[in-house]
């Protein structure tokens, strides 16, 4: 099945610039926890530059291991993985968090939003560390601050709840204020951890649609992981974290391997796309 | 913006943002600080009154004897002499060339245990205190005439006598003994506060103590012989001997000559002494005590900043979500050390600034009371060198204090990374 995605990583060079640089391109990358029997193994990953890729798979099944590769806070024992071009095992850890503010928005589960900052203050957050994400930012409305104001409107939340502590939110409001952030300076990927799972089961489908449609204005890749596959759908295709791993020992992850086939029907590329994956896993 | 700067921006906004539990901190800064730097300035205020009783004299000569002891009891009027000065003597060195003054000081007397010293009216030309602060009259006049005598503002308030009052002095230091009471003396004048040893004696001219011993012989009234007050009155009052001499120079560059000069002189055996020399070297042996108040302040500062370690240690779980949320934006682990660094540092500076602006409050309610009674020059004025030092020693251990947090903070935030599970 492999095949079906022509671009499948590891048979083109893999340019190291920004721009048409795949969002997230992993090859044979090995992860080992220095204590402990956990092991992660991801043979061959890729997520195109403005593509919107949904993750599911159970808990323990490494998908926050795998997230902490991508952020750049684990350092991979082998294997390559590169953001927007840029291969994070090959770099210190300053590096690896300077590019994490640069070219990743992140959006987790809940508490996202620094608590003594207002609205604006937190969507500014990412200008404040990364000077790139606040140049861009400031290339499209003049200021970081108009920039971050824009977003807030479109997402819903302009007017008086711009200066308010984030304290006075609601849940979904704090996901917008949080997703506002992560768009802030357009970042080539960004990565949603559960974003929802906090959210009333009415909320999650609007939420979800309201961050792809805004990817898709930026042009930000979107990684969005999630154990709810009702809304798989709504993305460009689906991936099963447990064919992801490639690791055998790990018993949960391989007992809840196939969770990403249970309903194929849902989305016509999620079962291909998937399957290359477990091809690449099994090539192991 | 800087890096730096959104750190500080940081740091302020969080700790404005839980500055409920932090106000204690502060507050105990603060307080700690009040302590410190009040104390420091009390202290330098005490030791420039104790180092400085005595201002603008260049020797004090006495009968041969330690240094310390002729300062004890000519500058601060403690214990006697072992022997006087023979007026001749005295005469003597204020002939001298290079002797610009003498003020002569006869001691022996006292008033209900504040000692009376018989001088001239040269010391109230002539005396200085504390940086050539010279004596005031806060009522009345100097005294002129014998039998009358100025008191210094403690004994006057203490006593609460006023001018006109009349009393008798007694013979020798202590509470009890015989007593002049045949002779009586009135309150011409109060001198108005100095903070030395001024304050708590009484002075009458040299006349005055040779007329009430005129009837006296070895320290005793000569049994059934008296001569009255009126009678000795108009007798040869010249002075024998005095206690002690207080010297100023024309040159200050002679005082050490003079000095050798006076005490191989041959004749009568006598000591010159340079009392801020000595003043100094009397306070390093009674200056013990303000090192126990100081170790004392050194503990309730430590104590305060123990607060702060803790206190931030103990909100740090409460905050690993943020640091995480931070660490998505691309802040380094470092980021977060140099985060709760600022905000110690934040705390401490703030706790000291608070602590200074209370204590120039105080300062500036108190100080005249204190200023008033112990003639202690405590008032408003900027930090001096060693305050501003002071305080900057607490603000620099309040944020060596708030490393042990951030430290902390740095390793939290490497193992949390992004995913904080508590």
């Amino acid at each position: 099945m492999a095949p079906v995605d022509p671009k499948t990583p590891g048979d083109t060079p893999q340019p190291e610039t920004a721009g048409e640089a795949p969002a997230v391109l992993v090859k044979d990358l090995l992860f080992r926890w220095p204590k402990g029997s956990f092991r992660l193994k991801v043979d061959s990953f890729e997520v195109k530059a403005g593509e919107r890729v949904f993750i599911s798979g159970p808990s323990g099944c490494g998908k926050s291991t795998f997230l902490g590769l991508i952020a750049g806070i684990l350092k991979p024992s082998g294997g390559r993985i590169a953001i927007d071009g840029q291969n994070l095992a090959e770099k210190s850890g300053p590096q690896r968090d300077r590019l994490r503010g640069d070219k990743i928005g992140f959006i987790f589960q809940q508490f996202n939003l620094v608590p003594y900052l207002n609205v604006l203050d937190n969507v500014l957050l990412p200008c404040r560390f990364s000077a790139e994400r606040n140049r861009r930012a400031a290339q499209v409305a003049g200021t970081a601050a108009k920039a971050a104001g824009e977003l807030i409107e479109r997402l819903g939340l302009g007017g008086d709840l711009m200066d308010r502590p984030v304290s006075f939110l609601s849940v979904g409001q704090q996901q917008r204020v949080a997703a506002a952030r992560a768009l802030m300076g357009r970042p080539p990927l960004l990565v949603a951890d559960e974003p929802t799972s906090a959210l009333d089961a009415d909320l999650r489908l609007a939420f979800l649609r309201l961050l792809a449609q805004e990817c898709r204005e930026t042009g930000s890749a979107l990684l969005f992981v999630s154990h709810d596959r009702s809304l798989a759908g709504e993305l460009d295709r689906a991936v099963g974290f447990g064919n992801l791993n490639a690791e055998p020992d790990n018993s949960d992850s391989a007992s809840s391997g196939p969770a990403s086939s249970d309903r194929p029907g849902e989305s016509p590329d999620q079962s291909a796309i998937s399957g290359g994956l477990v091809d690449a896993g099994g090539a192991s | 913006m800087s890096r730096f700067a959104t750190l500080v921006g940081l740091a302020v906004k969080s700790a404005w943002n839980r500055r409920l539990t932090l106000s204690l901190i502060v507050l105990s800064v603060s307080l700690a600080t009040v302590l410190l730097v009040g104390l420091e300035r009390v202290r330098g205020q005490v030791r420039t009154a104790f180092v400085q009783a005595i201002s603008g004299t260049d020797l004090v000569v006495g009968a041969r004897g330690s240094q310390i002891q002729i300062v004890l009891y000519a500058v601060f009027h403690l214990g006697g002499a072992t022997n006087n000065i023979g007026w001749d003597s005295a005469q003597k060195l204020a002939a001298r060339p290079e002797v610009a003054w003498t003020i002569p000081l006869s001691m022996g007397d006292s008033h209900a245990g504040y000692p009376v010293v018989a001088t001239d009216g040269t010391f109230f030309e002539r005396f200085r205190y504390r940086r050539d602060q010279a004596l005031k009259l806060a009522k009345g006049r100097a005294f002129g005439d014998v039998f009358e005598v100025v008191l210094g503002s403690e004994v006057a308030a203490k006593l609460g006598y006023d001018l006109g009052q009349s009393l008798a002095l007694r013979h020798g230091l202590g509470q009890v003994g015989p007593d002049h009471a045949d002779k009586p003396f009135e309150v011409v004048g109060v001198l108005a506060p100095t903070g030395s040893p001024v304050d708590r004696s009484l002075y009458i001219n040299l006349a005055s103590m040779e007329a009430i011993h005129i009837d006296w012989r070895g320290g005793a009234p000569i049994r059934g012989f008296s001569i009255s007050a009126e009678r000795a009155r108009n007798m040869n009052l010249t002075p024998k001997s005095v206690t002690a001499v207080l010297v100023g120079l024309k040159n200050r560059r002679d005082v050490f000559a003079l000095q050798r000069e006076i005490q191989s002189a041959p004749g009568e055996a006598l000591s010159a002494v340079m009392p801020g020399v000595a003043l100094d070297q009397l306070w390093r042996l009674l200056g013990s005590g303000e090192k126990v108040l100081w170790l004392v302040s050194v503990l309730v500062t430590a104590t305060g900043l123990m607060g702060l370690i803790s206190s931030v240690l103990a909100g740090l779980g409460e905050r690993r979500r943020e640091l995480a949320i931070l660490r998505s934006v691309g802040a380094r682990p470092f980021d977060i050390l140099t985060l709760l660094a600022l905000e110690s540092l934040a705390l401490t500076l703030a706790g000291v600034l608070i602590g200074l602006a209370v204590l120039a409050i105080l300062v500036a309610a108190l100080g005249p009371a204190i200023s008033g009674s112990y003639g202690l020059a405590i008032e408003l004025s900027a930090p001096t060198a060693r305050e501003a030092l002071l305080s900057l020693a607490i603000v620099a251990a309040g944020f060596l204090a708030g490393l042990v947090p951030a430290v902390r903070a740095y390793f939290l935030s490497l193992g949390d990374g992004l995913s904080v599970t508590v």
